[in-house]
């Protein structure tokens, strides 16, 4: 990949705080590539969520975030919300909206686009990820999984420079959970995007993801490529668990854990 | 169409492309349609109050006839019949939809903006609040200089119900806008004042006990012309303001972060929502009293049958309440012959009916 260099998400000095708790620590990580899908991985209240959030400038946050060179906290909420496309934990709710309807609400919020081009392009992006035909059911119809996919082409439509999704696989069955990896992993090179993203299960971001970030107790344990600082000792003391890598015939790599470790501190 | 060059199977097939521009048709042609449907309704609504509105200024306890009714409207100073036309069934009538378009449209941004279903001028204290506000004047008989005396009830209860409203933006905003914690207080707040207006009643002297609680029964016979103003002023100043926050509101319906990161600004849009709603309710409950159902109905009625878009969901809630109040002051004059009954105590009686067809009928 040859993109341009700047096309990338620079990070320093990265701190939140909650009240008088400092939630993350002064991170600086290495910049994250347009094009690539990063997976940020680490223990519960490892300070994830909130890392996205602050990226999103959902949470008030110190440190400097640039995307493509420039400085996001210099910009408006809208403008920045234009560049990030942020999506929540949570599912989609079961609104007694229609499909195509909640798609336009995310493409026209906080900008002026006509219905008849939002229609057009909420239209495109559902065909894109495979749910055009969910278009005209109503969201409290939907399954949480169909909901999730509804949650993406939200962030999608937005035509975003950075995609941010905070565990968008936590509520879906296997099937889907691939096919959202899937699809997010398409869209990030085609439209050549900068795609951050949490989750839980280690051998789908293995798999699925280029790069990783490893957090632990707000503070960045270790980043690159996911098979280059994917080993037993960065996850022993991520996850405080032993483990062991293997690589399955076909060249995947899977975590198998044998065991945890005793809390020491 | 940029889409489908990323060589899935999909693409290269022209018979693939010729399906996915069908339904891309399909799609758009479902989308007017749908959205002329919902306008269609609107418009429906609007004319079934314009009837009901008909129906209520010619029934009454006089029992006057089409003819003596026109006369009546016509020469406003011709005696009895024109009293009875410009003072009561006017004034009545249009008072009752405009409350029922403010309770309605209250309720119906404030179950989006603190995201519970329950949540209504009447459930979460603004009711309560102005029926204290109403009951110090009634009974402790306050007075302020140059306020003539039967604006004296409603202004008190106007301050106390944008106090209570203020009350709630205010805890919204130090809990850092949890609404379940909002919603909470409001019931607290509920249970405060009505105890307050229990106070009230039992050192409350025979004529003003009297005076209390048919106040707190919500009735349209306080109505006159200057009411009148006020209450469409305040509907005409506030409700372009409803209507343009539409969509930001839809985005909060997604979800509190969704719509943050879709650029609105939640927090504001939040304030400037409560600020509306206590405007509108307190109008509304000031001058006829506590009328519970309609802000927690209309606006359930109009997500089932307008969805959830605001840009045709707040309107509806509007209009359903408007129809319900309208309909609720025809049963107040007619149930009893001869008897106004007040229309407080029939809103629910009206309102169920019409609730469970639309609400429980399946799949609506």
């Amino acid at each position: 990949m040859d993109e341009c260099p700047t096309d990338q998400l620079e990070v320093e000095k990265f701190s939140v705080h909650y009240g008088r708790r400092q939630v993350l620590h002064d991170m600086t990580l290495a910049p994250m590539r347009a094009g690539r899908v990063t997976a940020l991985l680490g223990p519960n209240g490892s300070g994830k969520s909130t890392f996205m959030r602050g990226i999103a400038g959902l949470t008030r946050a110190e440190g400097s975030v640039r995307l493509a060179g420039q400085d996001l906290a210099k910009l408006g909420v809208g403008e920045r919300a234009r560049l990030a496309a942020y999506l929540p934990q949570s599912l989609p709710p079961a609104v007694h909206l229609q499909v195509i309807e909640a798609v336009m609400v995310a493409r026209r919020a906080g900008e002026a686009v006509s219905a008849e081009m939002a229609l057009r392009e909420s239209t495109d992006v559902l065909e894109e990820l495979g749910i055009g035909h969910l278009a005209l059911r109503y969201m409290d119809e939907l399954s949480g999984g169909q909901r999730q996919m509804v949650g993406l082409a939200q962030a999608l439509v937005r035509r975003p420079a950075m995609l941010l999704l905070d565990e968008p696989l936590s509520a879906l069955d296997l099937r889907y959970q691939f096919a959202v990896m899937d699809v997010v992993r398409r869209e990030t090179r085609k439209r050549n995007i900068v795609t951050l993203l949490v989750v839980h299960d280690l051998n789908i971001a293995l798999q699925r993801a280029h790069d990783v970030v490893y957090m632990r107790d707000g503070q960045l344990v270790a980043q690159g490529a996911v098979m280059a600082v994917t080993t037993p000792e960065v996850l022993g003391k991520v996850y405080g668990v032993q483990t062991r890598l293997e690589v399955c015939p076909r060249g995947l790599p899977h975590v198998l854990v044998d065991g945890i470790f005793e809390e020491s501190a | 169409m940029p889409i489908k060059e990323t060589g899935t199977e999909a693409d290269g097939s022209s018979a693939e492309m010729a399906r996915l521009a069908a339904r891309l048709t399909g799609i758009q042609t479902s989308y007017v349609k749908l959205t002329r449907h919902r306008v269609g309704l609107l418009c429906l609504l609007a004319g079934l109050i314009v009837l009901s509105l008909l129906l209520d200024f010619s029934l009454g306890p006089a029992g006057l006839g089409p003819k003596a009714l026109m006369h009546a409207l016509l020469n406003p100073s011709s005696g009895t019949n024109a009293v009875i036309v410009w003072h009561i069934r006017l004034p009545y009538a249009l008072m009752a939809a405009l409350v029922g378009i403010a309770l309605g449209i209250s309720g119906g941004e404030m179950q989006t903006v603190l995201d519970n279903p329950l949540a209504s001028p009447y459930t979460l204290g603004v009711s309560a609040a102005a029926a204290f506000g109403a009951s110090l004047a009634i009974v402790l008989h306050w007075h302020i200089p140059y306020v003539p005396d039967n604006w004296m009830v409603p202004l008190d209860a106007f301050v106390f119900a944008v106090g209570s409203a203020g009350l709630l933006e205010l805890v919204a905003r130090a809990r850092g806008h949890s609404t379940a914690m909002v919603v909470l207080f409001g019931i607290a707040l509920v249970f405060t004042f009505h105890a307050f207006v229990a106070l009230m009643q039992f050192i409350a002297d025979e004529d003003a006990l009297q005076d209390l609680v048919f106040w707190t029964m919500g009735s349209l016979t306080r109505a006159d012309w200057g009411k009148i103003s006020v209450m469409s002023l305040g509907c005409l100043l506030v409700l372009p303001f409803c209507f343009r926050a539409a969509p930001a509101l839809t985005a909060l319906r997604l979800g509190e972060d969704r719509a943050a990161s879709y650029g609105v600004d939640t927090r504001r849009l939040r304030m400037m929502s409560l600020l509306r709603i206590s405007i509108l309710s307190a109008l509304a409950v000031s001058f006829v009293g506590t009328i519970g159902f309609v802000g927690l109905v209309a606006p359930h009625i109009a997500r089932r049958l307008l969805g959830e878009d605001h840009r045709f969901y707040l309107p509806g809630a509007a209009l359903c309440g408007g129809l319900i109040m309208s309909l609720a002051s025809i049963a107040a004059k007619n149930i009893l012959p001869g008897v106004v009954i007040p229309v407080g105590i029939v809103t629910s009686l009206v309102g169920i009916p019409f609730f469970l067809t639309v609400v429980l009928k399946k799949g609506a």
